[in-house]
């Protein structure tokens, strides 16, 4: 904690740095008022108030003396509207957009929910003894009696002691996860299919049952949901049924019960297969993408989950060659901007095959970027070589783009170790970042050239503490 | 830098720096923990790095040479005082659903979240560790234990608190996602509201059950006098709860839906029948041990005729007693099915699962022949339910 020290003391005097900035503005602005001031009230007031501030003596010529000084201060302001003027084109940074993509369309209505004819299972139309027993269940009910059965957790307790599971009422807990807009029923879906998903100490399953998830159903769901299966910017939605897609509350309410039955469904794998190697490609780049959508950054550690489950469900043979599957199709759905900045850093990267994915993907990344096609190694030397060629002193270089190069870049290179011993390409790399960090004027006030020069030199220090030589250890903090 | 991510994360303006730093520090907890296990042969032993960054301020750390530390560098930590200010401040945020403040709240409850985790992350290997040597000493020094020792912090209300947040959540569920907002930023608010709060609930049931834990393993340092008047005089939890609990029997039902983990569920309900048995005179036992020894069939029992049906409804409430018995019953499905415990299991339940389950119907007849008028909540109903298809499927096997 020591070595923090010295860093909040330098945060502490940072405010007096900027402090002078507003102060300038102010007098800026004062001077503003005073030309308002100047051209909403009379002359006269005008006069009046110059004579009381300054107690200036009132001579023939003050008229005159006035006109000048107004007409000076009139110049003056225009001058520095001028200015600020210049400033904002030169530094339009806060027109950058924020990541976040339309992620979902407009929701449709599912089809086919009414009349699962569950009420006509094993369980309720086989219990007769109402009579006997003296009170009235209201089992008529049927459905509804069946949802208290779920919420209350009795339905569970009975499957699991009864130790199997009617398809009927398997698929209607089902249907109640992905489409119920009650939270409290999907809740108790989630749970009954994460246990009946569940294996025991010997991988066996709880309860016996011949109904699964079906990626078909999943998928289905999620088209429900009004997942934009393609490309980024679509609308094939109308403003006029966004809108009404608004008001009945945004992102779809069953998205939380869906990551969660996805995720339940890859802890069977070991006794049934829900999803083929490419469906489960399909899906990864789904949930992928739906780190996408703002309105979903509450579920980020959901959307985790999912995706760790998701992706240690591929065999060991699978993954490689599923995970360029994932990274290609990922690639071609975001744009090059901050979007594209906010899915490498959502994929966390703390086991092996999330960094290979991190790395393939900020790949791909490079490779759409540059119009470059397959094959590994040689790649990365042309795509290093094709962000190194930027010459930041160029008039019309691109900041924005650089930057998004530049941690693509470092994620390519440093996710994974596939990289960590081509000295050739590290230092060339390394050079390229100390080029950028010295190259760029601290007074550079082109748009995103400042950010460009902080990453670099940040990551340079990174580079050099993942130096081949080095241990290879990363520090803690 | 723990320490600046922490106050990020505590004075974050977007939902965005509040989740992203919560899930940084859970990532570095999970990498780098304080507290740890390490095989060394056959059994484990703890190993606590105490210069790691904590959260929690508590009295031995301010006394143990921190000086030489400004003490407004360190406002931001939690103390007794401050961690039972939020959860007050959790209640009343939930009290009054209209409020704009949601971020905060969210807040709030992701905090509470990341501090339960660090409470559990340093008490789980402490209790592990515990089990193997039998050390008070290792508890006596959890986080826990210091936190909810210190007087600064009314206990009593501390668990009120949590109850009513237990409550709240069940009532807000059940109105169903009332208050929908059409600006875009308020309904990914409103949408991981719930979330959030479902989150929330889960770290209330956590830390019941480690303070629950912390008090049995009390009592067996008690027995063993390994304990000192320095640490401290705290009533059970579960006594607290209890009390709560008779009190204000509104709060029983949605709290009994809420709290889940079996066996001291259970354990809350025997204690809850134990108050109104009558105690023959042929038994004698210590009274130490006499609540201990209820079991559900005994509890059943109490129900088995009508004329005993009848003397415990003038004791307590009818309504009170068919949730009570209605919740004990689902809690013996459950044991059934958790084959790690069935020992102890056995001993709560004092029969199989088919007597239980008839005795449980036909304390629900005796209690319909005292009052023809009967209230069956549809909980009950469902239990009924249960009940009767479990006794003819058992009776069939």
């Amino acid at each position: 904690m020591k070595i923090d020290d010295p860093l909040d003391f330098e945060g502490d005097n940072d405010p007096l740095l900027t402090v002078r900035r507003p102060a300038k503005r102010k007098k800026v602005i004062e001077l503003d008022d005073l030309v308002e001031d100047y051209f909403n009230s009379g002359k006269d007031e005008l006069k009046a108030s110059a004579a009381k501030s300054k107690g200036r003596p009132k001579g023939d010529n003050s008229d005159d003396e006035d006109k000048q000084v107004r007409k000076k201060e009139i110049d003056f302001c225009k001058f520095v509207e001028e200015c600020e003027e210049k400033a904002k084109a030169m530094d339009p940074g806060e027109d950058v957009p924020q990541w976040g993509q339309q992620v979902f369309g407009c929701q449709k209505s599912p089809s086919g929910l009414n009349g699962t004819g569950v009420e006509n299972c094993q369980l309720l139309q086989s219990f007769c003894g109402d009579k006997q027993l003296g009170f009235d269940l209201e089992i008529e009910r049927g459905e509804g009696f069946l949802e208290g059965m779920l919420i209350n957790g009795w339905l569970l307790k009975l499957v699991l002691l009864y130790g199997s599971v009617e398809d009927s009422i398997a698929s209607w807990v089902l249907t109640k996860l992905l489409y119920s807009s009650n939270k409290k029923l999907q809740d108790s879906a989630s749970e009954f299919w994460d246990s009946l998903l569940s294996l025991n100490e010997d991988d066996k399953p709880l309860v016996n049952f011949g109904y699964f998830p079906s990626y078909s159903i999943l998928m289905g769901a999620i088209l429900n949901y009004g997942y934009l299966h393609d490309a980024p910017c679509t609308k094939t939605c109308t403003s006029e049924i966004a809108v009404a897609d608004t008001s009945d509350g945004g992102p779809p309410q069953n998205i939380t019960a869906w990551l969660r039955v996805v995720s339940a469904c890859c802890k069977i794998r070991k006794m049934h297969s829900i999803f083929s190697p490419s469906e489960a490609q399909d899906v990864l780049v789904i949930v992928i993408s739906l780190f996408l959508d703002r309105r979903l950054e509450g579920l980020l550690l959901i959307l985790g989950d999912c995706l760790n489950s998701l992706i240690s469900y591929f065999n060991m043979s699978e993954w490689e060659s599923s995970c360029l599957m994932v990274a290609e199709s990922i690639s071609k759905r975001v744009n090059m901007d901050l979007n594209c900045l906010r899915l490498v850093d959502c994929i966390t990267g703390t086991n092996d095959r999330t960094k290979f994915l991190r790395s393939q993907l900020a790949l791909q990344l490079l490779k759409n970027s540059f119009g470059l096609k397959v094959s590994m190694v040689a790649n990365v030397e042309r795509i290093l070589k094709s962000v190194t060629s930027i010459n930041v002193k160029e008039k019309e270089c691109n900041f924005f783009v650089l930057y998004v190069h530049i941690v693509l870049m470092d994620n390519l290179l440093f996710s994974s170790d596939a990289f960590r011993n081509k000295t050739a390409i590290i230092d060339a790399w390394r050079n390229f970042l100390r080029n950028c960090s010295t190259q760029i004027g601290c007074t550079d006030w082109r748009f995103y050239a400042s950010k460009v020069r902080n990453k670099a030199s940040y990551l340079l220090q990174g580079a050099m503490l993942k130096r081949p030589a080095g241990s290879g250890s990363i520090p803690a903090k | 830098m723990y320490d600046a991510v922490f106050q990020i994360f505590q004075s974050s303006s977007s939902l965005e720096l509040t989740i992203a730093s919560f899930h940084l520090l859970m990532e570095l907890g999970k990498q780098y923990p304080r507290v740890y296990l390490t095989n060394s042969g056959s059994h484990p032993t703890i190993v606590i790095v105490k210069e790691s960054w904590s959260p929690f301020l508590l009295g031995n750390n301010v006394a143990s040479g921190e000086l030489g530390r400004n003490t407004s560098r360190s406002d931001h930590l939690f103390d007794s005082l401050r961690f039972s200010l939020l959860t007050e401040a959790m209640v009343e945020a939930s009290n009054d659903t209209g409020a704009n403040n949601g971020l905060k709240h969210i807040e709030n409850m992701v905090l509470f979240q990341y501090l339960v985790r660090t409470l559990e992350a340093d008490f789980v290997p402490r209790h592990i560790a515990y089990k193997e040597s039998l050390d008070w000493v290792i508890i006596r020094e959890s986080v826990l234990s210091v936190l909810l020792g210190s007087r600064k912090l009314v206990f009593k209300m501390f668990v009120k608190n949590c109850i009513s947040l237990l409550n709240q959540h069940q009532r807000e569920v059940e109105d169903d996602i009332s208050s929908k907002s059409a600006s875009d930023l308020d309904s990914s608010l409103t949408f991981s509201l719930l979330e959030f709060e479902r989150e929330a609930l889960i770290s209330v049931k956590k830390l019941f059950i480690m303070v629950i834990n912390l008090d049995l393993i009390r009592k067996e340092a008690d027995k063993l006098g390994l304990t000192s008047r320095a640490d401290g005089l705290r009533n059970p939890i579960l006594e607290v709860i209890l009390e709560e609990l008779t009190y204000n029997t509104i709060y029983l039902s949605p709290f009994l839906l809420a709290f889940t983990e079996w066996k001291w569920k259970l354990q809350i309900i025997l204690l809850y029948f134990s108050r109104y048995q009558v105690k023959s005179a042929v038994r004698t036992r210590r009274s130490d041990n006499s609540q201990q020894d209820l079991t559900v069939e005994s509890a059943l029992s109490m129900f088995s005729t009508e004329a005993s049906a009848k003397a415990m409804v003038k004791m307590m409430c009818p309504e009170v007693a068919q949730l009570l018995l209605a919740h004990a019953y689902q809690v013996c499905l459950s044991v059934d099915g958790d084959s790690s415990e069935a020992n102890d299991a056995a001993k709560m339940m004092g029969a199989s699962l088919l007597e239980i389950s008839c005795k449980f119907v036909s304390a629900f007849q005796n209690l319909r022949k005292i009052n023809t008028n009967i209230q069956i909540s549809q909980f009950e109903k469902e239990a009924l339910f249960t009940a009767a298809t479990l006794t003819r499927k058992l009776q069939n096997e």
